[in-house]
């Protein structure tokens, strides 16, 4: 578990945010970062969406409406530490508010993909948390990281 | 994270000195609003973490229902900028008139034109996500601050001419009903009216207006002067007495004795000036009756014969400095000539600009050589200039035109800023750049990725000295790198005006030694 972090830390998926997540977990909420991570999922998820319709529906795209939903992404993905999907956010808000619909589809696809792959990622992570948990026998939370 | 929404009453007036005075920073009552569910989660939490006690909420209709119930529950609110129902300012703004409670915005916009706005609206503080722990921490000092913000003012009414209320800080902090809004009220309008002036300069610094121990003149009240000034002038020929330029700012807060004292030192200033220009001019100034050579009306002309520097240069120079935006005034765009339907502007040669070491700095300090320079030119061209870096031989109105971009830039800059230190890192750098490479069509971001280049390597190669330029509000990067020229014309204090150009002189080698470190990696 360590390993995928220290991993992910180094591909640069994660940064020190999501640390802060881990200690913001406490007794008082158990399953903080899970919560939390999933109900970023859900956000991400939408807002993916969102912007997919936004950058195919019309021809003129609404990049106003777009920077306000990469606003967003960046917020929350900079919240939980998601830091790779964060910098193709901040390229994408660049290239909306250039009206650049090319770099805005590319910076999309590149988005849909780091997403994909930290879903992925965080998945597996909180799998292998399971599974400790679980082996361990216990039910209050792990501590160390 | 929880919904805790307390209900104690009002407390009775007698009571809140005693809380204000016992309340640390642990039992801080805080009202945190983002629409943003996950960043909302993640701040409530740590806003818990750090002992303080959190409502939260999504909704900033609901939140601005909360404040109104019950105001007093209250000692600070965090709310981020952008929304779907309420924009962040607005919602700001709402507070600030209704309550006496400080804000935070928060944002994951980091770009420098929005925090300045944010700070200009009244904001305590800006964070920009990702919120940290160590953030959430200090915000106590809010609290404190906006406390002795109150008592500073309480303690101004005897030094200064500055009028403010008479409610004690506790009385506007917490309770009598009756006299906190009338408080609240009179200072909006104050902001309000110096809001409005300060609009079309959006992007310089603003002045703090917390600290009012001694009389600043800052740039609108410059600006008020000036006009004063010009206006008594090309009526009354010499007789500008202080008292009818107070009668014309119509300035509540400024004292005779104030426009007296500013109005010998800009006389001063501008004196040594037109002694300097009669010993290095080509160009007499006696042409102009004595005192008064320069005015406005007399702009459009002084374009039209060919010497747009000499003649403006005497009245603009204490005049650019305080505000930027009056120089604009002083030659609205129209007054240029118009062909080919561009508007041609005078700058300096480019290629007297392009040589970016000292002797040419000096050089086109003494020689002038104004070019008509077409829009579109100036902005593809613009890059390349640093017409910003040097005030002296741009006139005021050019320097005003392109700080305009170069804010804008600027303002865009910690977008980038923030992947360029991304790049480093093995396989992430390949999609920052990637997406980087694409995006770079547009003008403004091929120059935005110069210009991190320009600023990060002038940091580091150079020991550029910033203390001419007397920076007391800055402290971050950004703000820094932009406000090389703006420091000047940030706030006129009471200093003498020759002396800021002086500073001004030396700061010139300073910009320039920045720019050119840039430009050798470029």
């Amino acid at each position: 578990m360590n390993r995928l972090l220290a991993l992910l830390f180094h591909q640069g998926v994660l940064d020190e945010q999501f640390l802060q997540l881990q200690q913001l977990q406490d007794e008082s909420s158990p399953n903080f970062v899970s919560e939390v991570v999933n109900i970023y999922f859900q956000e991400s998820e939408k807002l993916l969406r969102n912007l997919r319709s936004l950058l195919m529906d019309r021809e003129f795209s609404d990049y106003k409406k777009m920077g306000v939903h990469l606003n967003q992404f960046i917020g929350s993905s900079s919240s939980i530490g998601a830091k790779r999907v964060r910098n193709v956010c901040v390229a994408f808000r660049v290239a909306s508010e250039q009206n650049n619909r090319l770099g805005c589809l590319r910076a999309l696809e590149l988005l849909e993909h780091e997403y994909c792959y930290l879903k992925n990622k965080l998945h597996e992570l909180f799998q292998i948390e399971q599974q400790r948990l679980l082996a361990a026998a216990v039910r209050y939370p792990v501590q160390q990281h | 994270m929880s919904h805790s929404v307390t209900n104690e009453c009002s407390n009775p007036p007698n009571l809140t000195k005693e809380k204000e005075t016992s309340k640390s920073p642990k039992g801080l009552k805080v009202l945190a609003i983002d629409d943003n569910v996950v960043c909302l989660k993640v701040l409530g939490s740590i806003l818990q973490k750090c002992g303080y006690i959190v409502t939260t909420t999504r909704d900033a209709k609901v939140a601005l229902e909360i404040l109104r119930k019950n105001k007093e529950n209250f000692d600070i609110v965090i709310t981020d900028v952008v929304r779907d129902d309420i924009d962040g300012f607005k919602l700001l703004e709402a507070i600030g008139l209704e309550m006496d409670i400080p804000v935070i915005m928060t944002s994951a916009n980091d770009e420098r034109k929005t925090i300045v706005e944010g700070i200009k609206h009244g904001a305590s503080d800006y964070l920009v996500k990702p919120i940290k722990m160590e953030d959430v921490k200090n915000i106590f000092q809010h609290v404190t601050i906006s406390i002795n913000k109150n008592k500073a003012t309480q303690d101004d009414h005897s030094s200064t001419p500055i009028s403010c209320n008479d409610t004690n800080e506790f009385g506007v902090q917490e309770s009598s009903s009756s006299i906190l809004p009338h408080k609240r009220i009179s200072q909006q309008d104050n902001d309000d009216d110096e809001e409005t002036n300060n609009d079309q300069s959006s992007d310089e610094s603003c002045p703090p207006r917390k600290k009012k121990n001694r009389m600043r003149w800052t740039k609108e009240l410059h600006k008020k002067f000036m006009d004063a000034y010009y206006q008594l002038e090309a009526d009354t020929f010499d007789k500008v007495v202080p008292k009818r330029i107070l009668e014309i700012m119509n300035e509540p807060k400024v004292t005779r004795e104030k426009v007296a004292s500013h109005l010998q030192k800009f006389r001063s200033g501008l004196k040594k000036h037109k002694e300097n220009l009669n010993q290095d001019s080509t160009i007499s100034t006696s042409c102009y009756p004595p005192g008064h050579y320069v005015t406005k009306p007399e702009i459009p002309n002084m374009f039209a014969n060919q010497k747009p520097y000499l003649v403006p240069r005497t009245q603009q120079i204490p005049n650019m400095f305080a505000n930027q935006q009056n120089a604009a005034n002083f030659a609205p765009i129209s007054t240029y000539p118009r062909l080919d339907n561009f508007i041609y502007r005078p700058v300096l040669a480019t290629n007297a600009i392009s040589q970016p070491d000292l002797n040419g700095l000096q050089y086109h300090y003494q020689n002038h050589h104004p070019r008509w320079i077409r829009d579109d030119e100036m902005l593809n061209s613009m890059p390349h200039h640093s017409v910003y870096l040097y005030p002296y031989s741009s006139i005021p109105v050019s320097m005003n035109y392109v700080g305009a971009p170069y804010h804008q830039m600027f303002g865009d800059l910690p977008v980038s800023h923030q992947m360029t230190p991304s790049a480093p890192f093995d396989s992430s750098g390949l999609v920052v750049s990637s997406t980087h490479g694409q995006v770079q069509g547009g003008n403004l971001v091929s120059f935005n990725d110069r210009g991190v280049q320009d600023f990060s390597v002038g940091a580091n190669s150079s020991p550029i000295n910033f203390n001419g330029v007397q920076i007391d509000d800055i402290n971050d990067d950004s703000e820094r790198r932009s406000n090389v020229l703006e420091n000047n014309s940030s706030s006129l204090d009471d200093d003498d005006l020759s002396t800021m150009v002086q500073q001004l002189d030396m700061k010139i080698p300073a910009a320039s030694k920045v720019w050119s470190s840039g430009k050798g990696v470029v």
